[in-house]
């Protein structure tokens, strides 16, 4: 935030915005793409490789399970549960590799381990929709709360506003995700006992119709309660914090200075002079944490027994179902990636330096 | 012959006019409301023969859809013909079963020998363990099926009975394919053999023709519930008292809410003691029921002192069982009482007064385990720590699971007695993955792990450590516990493993009980493992939501919590249970 | 690493021993006052840390001690900028006590911004105050790690948990175990490894980011690449695959670890930091002056960043307590008890979540966690002050 941006460049129109983010777009091109895919590849050949690391494989937990529940011997139950697998744990790794990465070409994730015969691409789109309506929603309440409060905040610094809110994001910042919804099922569900923990949990009441009746969708929003308060509760301290220095940064500018000076109305340079530009970074941070919305929030998910993807994918790595695991890696690469290439392009027609200069990155 | 044709042709009838006569009957009120962990779809299906199916996923309300031939009932050591009339050995060649005649499938259809068969053939290609004890599946007549014994005994007619018979309707194709490639004399494994193996699993059937009084759909599996809706045409469609099984998904902690809330009618999860004094604060009767098998330490009978038969007898005697069980499970655990491998209720079904009075019961005894260490040479050093007869310290680690709460708590009392006897013993927590394979590496010194096994056999019984987690059942190059199977023993040649094979080997049990009698001795004698406690389920029962469970003396409740032979399933299905004031 | 150490009777008279020394000088010096409470101040690290803790503050307490008459005795009106002044005739005594004065100068103004902004003061406060539990708790409450039953069983109970009492404020575990000493005695291998992780983040950043910057070509590509990789593969669930591959039998691993996935951030800022700086004079001048990767990095470019980069350590060491308590949370590391997070995880696996009776096992950890890192959180604010000129000149 050092350099001086020109005080015309902040005054630009829509066509002028239009104009950079062509440039922006076509800055990212074929080499933008390339790298990204390279990354994501990097990724996915790097997670393959582990997670077959890991102690005892597929069919082992599933014939140690056998062993515990049906009384064979080992072998026996090895035979049967690899009877019931699609793995072979005797073929090399390489083998594997080669043919997991030709299905990968057709778009093919290949099927679950342990669950034979269903695709891992359904079971993605079985749990990754929830997991980002949840997170997302989540993200986006506090994302707004956190700029408008924010900015807010820095325009009544030293006020009561300020000092409360700031005492408050600092405690929400300050406490992991998962320890507020351990308190929030400990306190106000079970001591207190005003919350409904029977009915809050999972993810939608399954006696209704799925569709787009007011009822279905209001049931959503009612199981989707406890999670996203969570994910806002966890997240809109950082999110306010940033903002009001953010803010206090800019109203130091000169330009706002001149602005003023130059008889614009308060609101007027609040909202195109000072929010715009204090945005910035939070709006580049914004599109870095859209990337990782698929990957949901292993733990909350865990706790709220709220099936999304973060849930999936640790019973996935516990049954060591390497196929489904890969799945929810590789579909979180491509997200983050593209949301960097989002990032990038957003600051790029957002950040009037770049636009003039192009020299940073 | 001719009576059988006419039994036929009666059934024919009765299979015709049945299914008008059945679907006048109506669905009686009440809904049942049970718990479980199901599949939900994608991974959750219809294929009964795949992981994700029915039969893996609905725990024991899978019998209420699927039915057996036959009930197990524990206290009697006996069947109830279900599916199946009547069965019969012939020789020690054959076991013969009857199926019911007036039995039908959700869509009217009879349940015939056909439907068996199928279902074996296509067990057959999934290497279903039946086939240790079976060789060929035959069709005698449309209820009649024969089936050749590989290896006869009473473990095959408990198999056998106990399996659910699939519709040929649904999986009749399959069964064909199967019946043709086991004719063709494909090898196991072959590659017809193993292809045939991913189109059993891949099957994705679009509806379940049901046995059992109840039938659902994938539009019945929700996220947070799922439900089972009552059929007609099932043999306990008359008798079951409910019209609804809703089935609350989640593992313990998603469900104890839910149980707490009055919301769940039986639960057979394992529940953490807090849980159970917050079940019986809120009123539900918890019934505890035998597991057959709890808590044992492990010993890697490779390393020495372990390895001495007196060092595992002294461990026995200072190691309070009691106080073990409190701590590993609260009430629902019992300290072991005879420490001879198999259950306490099972030695007194099986071995004699004077057999039973001969074993050693281990009594908290410190002083005598003094004596016993003494007597074989150990000393104690002047810290009072125990060094072994080569002056080295008796010192060990002891692993455990560490996600494991009640094994976890086992082995860290066991650590906390054994050291305040004098021996040096550190606990380590592992992750149970972790544990297993080192184990089965023979990679640990002291550990805890189970001794018995929820079936009621001796054989399995007795088996249950030895051959899971013994070099005799793991694969070349695992050790295990490395007890050694064939020693000598008051002055006798002994083969463990043929004893115990002895144990269930033929079709009679007074010729399998003096060998029953001598392998428990004898594991009471040199302890291959240390048995320590035995668990019981402590499944919550809201009689709010279902009366007429009868009372905690009930021989029905021997029978356990498990998905099989469930007491449950016995008393809804049988019209015992019925909707309570809360279910209607 | 042994940081491990709690208070002892030891530490005590070895703390006495080193505040001897800011004593005398200040009794020479005539300073009493700041004399005094260097000895304090030595004898209080001593206790808590052994020599590792007087050492170190023996040099701190000296600086501040000669701070007040290094400026007293010459020239009350003496400025800053004066002490710093390179006097090229000085003896070597004449350069250490100037440098010692310097340093406690900064140590004086530094304090006095700690205490100035309110919240960072109470994230202080709340910092030192878990310090004071994990080094001098075990002294008063010792651990009671073994699993009771016939002493502490009540007459029916199913289970050993008991609500707090007056023999046990917290209460008894699932064990029948006192949840005060789990708390006092739980904490400290938790705080070490998290801030063991957080150290060996910005070590690592610090390092390649430099070279990054400095060296350019290939090394800058690479690393780049390797940051953008990690920045990629979501961490947490990585560490779960991790956690199941590797056995952490050795906490300072599971740091390492950490701290192997959590560099790429700051590094860029360094490495964007030593870019600009390269630009300016006197690192150009140290660049031609030849005087090496370490003068450069150590001597120019930290001074500049010191601020961003212990902020960012701060923050590391909150994302590594997380994910440390996470894993245990789902029984992902093998355990070591007492620790809270093992706390957090037995009590939830044992039913605390839904026993009133026994909600103070699961109660008491995770608040530790949370005002824990609520303080780290705080804390920062100040050193933002101390740090940062700006906000210190009241902006």
């Amino acid at each position: 935030m050092e350099a001086r941006p020109d005080i015309q460049v902040v005054d630009s129109q829509s066509a002028a915005l239009w104009k950079t983010l062509r440039r922006a777009l076509t800055g990212f091109t074929a080499r933008t793409l390339l790298q990204g895919a390279i990354t994501i590849w990097a990724v996915m050949t790097f997670t393959f490789i582990l997670i077959r690391q890991m102690p005892s494989n597929p069919v082992q937990i599933e014939a140690e399970r056998i062993v515990r529940e049906e009384q064979l011997s080992y072998d026996e139950a090895y035979s049967r549960a690899a009877a019931l697998f699609d793995f072979n744990p005797d073929q090399p790794i390489i083998e594997q590799y080669v043919e997991y990465l030709g299905r990968l070409v057709r778009l093919d994730l290949g099927q679950s381990i342990t669950s034979a015969g269903t695709p891992v691409l359904d079971q993605i789109l079985q749990y990754l929709p929830w997991t980002v309506f949840s997170v997302g929603l989540g993200l986006l309440i506090s994302f707004t709360i956190g700029i408008f409060v924010g900015m807010a905040m820095a325009y009544w610094r030293g006020g009561i506003l300020d000092n409360v809110v700031t005492a408050i994001a600092s405690i929400l910042f300050g406490i992991p995700n998962y320890i507020i919804a351990l308190l929030i099922i400990l306190i106000l569900g079970v001591q207190l006992g005003l919350i409904d923990i029977a009915n809050a949990l999972g993810r939608v009441d399954p006696t209704l119709e799925p569709g787009f009746t007011p009822e279905y969708i209001l049931s959503i929003l009612q199981h989707a309660l406890l999670p996203v308060f969570t994910y806002v509760a966890a997240t809109v301290g950082g999110w306010i914090l940033t903002m009001k220095s953010s803010t206090i940064a800019t109203l130091g500018e000169e330009y706002v200075t001149a602005a003023h000076a130059r008889g614009l109305s308060q609101w007027r340079v609040l909202t195109a002079y000072v929010g715009r530009n204090a945005m910035l970074p939070l709006v580049t941070r914004l599109a870095i944490s859209i990337g990782f919305v698929v990957g949901g929030s292993v733990i909350i998910e865990d706790i709220y027994r709220y099936r999304g993807l973060g849930k999936f994918l640790v019973t996935a790595i516990v049954a060591r179902d390497y196929t489904s695991m890969q799945g929810v890696f590789l579909v979180i690469a491509i997200s983050v990636v593209f949301a960097n290439i989002l990032a990038d392009v957003l600051y790029g027609a957002l950040d009037p330096r770049v636009r003039v200069g192009g020299k940073e990155r | 012959m001719r009576k059988v044709t006419l039994l036929v042709l009666v059934a024919l009838l009765l299979g015709s006019v049945a299914p008008v006569l059945g679907q006048t009957g109506e669905a009686p009120a009440g809904t049942f409301y049970g718990a479980w962990p199901y599949f939900l779809p994608p991974d959750g299906h219809l294929n009964s023969f795949s992981t994700g199916g029915p039969a893996s996923s609905l725990g024991l309300y899978y019998r209420w859809v699927e039915l057996p031939m036959a009930y197990y009932l524990a206290a009697e050591a006996d069947y109830e013909p279900w599916l199946a009339e009547s069965w019969e050995f012939e020789g020690e060649e054959a076991f013969v079963v009857h199926l019911r005649q007036d039995a039908l499938w959700s869509d009217g259809s009879p349940i015939t020998a056909d439907d068996l068969i199928g279902t074996y053939a296509i067990g057959r290609i999934l290497k279903w363990s039946d086939f240790n004890y079976v060789g060929e599946v035959e069709k005698v007549d449309d209820f009649t099926v024969r089936f050749t014994l590989a290896n006869p005994s009473l473990l095959a007619r408990h198999i056998i009975l106990r399996t659910t018979i699939r519709n040929m309707t649904v999986y009749g194709d399959l069964a064909q394919k199967a019946l043709d490639l086991y004719a063709s004399g494909a090898a196991i494994d072959s590659e017809a053999w193993l292809a045939l193996q991913t189109e059993i699993k891949e099957f994705r059937p679009e509806q379940v023709i049901a046995s059992g009084p109840f039938i659902y759909t994938l539009d019945d599996v929700g996220d947070s519930f799922m439900s089972l809706h009552w059929q007609p045409n099932s043999i306990f469609s008359e008798s079951v008292q409910f019209g609804t099984v809703q089935i609350w998904y989640g593992e313990t902690e998603a469900v104890t809410p839910l149980v707490l809330d009055g919301k769940v009618t039986y639960a057979t999860h394992g529940f953490p003691p807090a849980t159970d004094q917050a079940m019986q604060d809120a009123g539900l009767r918890i019934i505890r029921g035998p597991y057959n098998y709890g808590a044992a330490v492990y010993i890697n009978h490779d390393v020495y002192p372990w390895s001495r038969p007196e060092v595992r007898q002294a461990m026995a005697m200072v190691i309070d069982r009691a106080e073990s069980a409190f701590l590993t499970k609260g009430l629902s655990a019992l300290p072991v009482q005879y420490m001879g491998g198999m259950s306490d209720g099972l030695i007194q079904l099986w071995l004699s007064e004077d057999e039973v009075a001969a074993l050693n019961t281990y009594a908290y005894d410190p002083a005598a385990a003094e004596a016993l260490l003494l007597g074989i040479g150990f000393t104690r050093n002047a810290e009072g720590k125990w060094l072994d007869d080569n002056g080295d310290p008796v010192a060990a680690e002891y692993t455990f699971q560490a996600e494991w709460a009640d094994y976890g708590a086992a082995a860290q009392n066991a650590v906390e007695q054994l050291n305040a006897f004098g021996f040096d013993i550190t606990g380590r927590a592992v992750q149970w993955q972790q544990l297993d394979e080192d184990i089965k590496a023979g990679n640990f010194t002291l550990s805890v792990r189970s001794w018995g096994a929820s079936s009621p056999f001796p054989t399995d019984q007795l088996n249950g450590p030895l051959r899971s987690w013994n070099y005799t059942g793991l694969t070349e190059g695992q050790t295990g516990l490395n007890f050694p199977m064939e020693f000598e023993w008051n002055g006798e040649q002994i083969d463990f493993t043929a004893l115990i094979a002895a144990t269930g080997a033929g079709l009679d049990r007074e010729v399998q009980q003096p060998f029953v009698a001598k392998a428990v001795a004898i594991f009471n004698d040199l302890l291959p493992v240390i048995p320590l406690s035995e668990a019981l389920t402590n499944n919550p029962l809201n009689e709010n939501l279902a009366s007429g469970a009868p009372a905690d003396d009930d021989p029905i409740w021997r029978n356990g919590g498990g998905s099989a032979d469930n007491y449950i399933t016995y008393l809804a299905l049988k019209g015992i249970l019925t909707p309570g004031p809360d279910a209607m | 690493m042994d940081l491990q150490s709690v208070a002892s009777p030891t530490g005590f008279v070895i703390g006495a021993l080193c505040g001897l020394v800011p004593l005398i000088i200040g009794i020479r010096r005539r300073t009493f006052g700041p004399g005094l409470l260097g000895f304090l101040a030595c004898l209080f690290s001593g206790f808590a840390c052994n020599v590792l803790g007087g050492l170190p503050m023996i040099v701190l307490a000296v600086a501040v001690v000669i701070s007040y008459t290094y400026t007293d005795r010459d020239d009350p009106f003496l400025s800053r900028a004066t002490i710093e002044e390179v006097d090229f005739e000085e003896t070597f005594g004449a350069m250490i006590t100037r440098r010692l004065a310097t340093l406690g100068r900064s140590i004086r103004v530094g304090l006095r911004a700690l205490v100035r902004n309110k919240a960072g003061f109470l994230g202080f406060l709340g910092l030192a105050f878990f310090f004071m539990l994990t080094i001098f708790g075990p002294m008063v409450i010792p651990y009671d790690g073994e699993p009771h039953y016939y002493d502490r069983r009540q007459e029916g109970a199913i289970t050993l948990f008991q609500g707090p009492s007056a023999e046990f404020p917290l209460g008894l575990d699932w064990q029948g175990r006192d949840i005060l000493s789990h708390i006092v005695h739980g904490g400290r291998a938790l705080i070490v490894t998290a801030v063991e992780a957080g150290v060996l983040t910005s070590v690592i950043a610090v390092i390649l980011g430099a070279i990054a910057a400095l060296v350019g070509g290939l090394p800058d590509r690479l690393m780049n690449a390797v940051a953008n990789f990690i920045l990629t593969i979501p961490q947490f669930p990585l560490l779960v695959v991790l956690a199941g591959l590797i056995s952490f039998k050795d906490r300072f691993f599971l740091a390492l670890l950490l701290a192997v996935l959590d560099w790429p951030t700051l590094m860029r800022a360094v490495r964007a930091q030593v870019l600009s700086l390269r630009e300016r004079d006197y690192v150009e001048a140290a660049y031609a002056l030849d005087l090496g990767l370490p003068h450069i990095v150590l001597r120019e470019v930290l001074p500049q960043m010191i601020s961003y980069i212990v902020i960012s350590t701060i923050f590391s060491i909150r994302g590594a307590m997380y994910a440390i308590v996470g894993l245990v949370f789902l029984g992902m590391v093998p355990f070591t008890e007492p620790d809270w997070g093992v706390m957090i995880f037995m009590g939830r696996s044992q039913g605390a979540l839904f026993s009133a009776s026994a909600a103070s096992m699961l109660l008491s950890p995770v608040l530790a966690v949370a005002l824990f890192q609520l303080s780290l959180v705080l804390f920062t604010r100040s050193l933002e002050e101390v740090f940062n000129p700006r906000l210190r000149a009241g902006l």
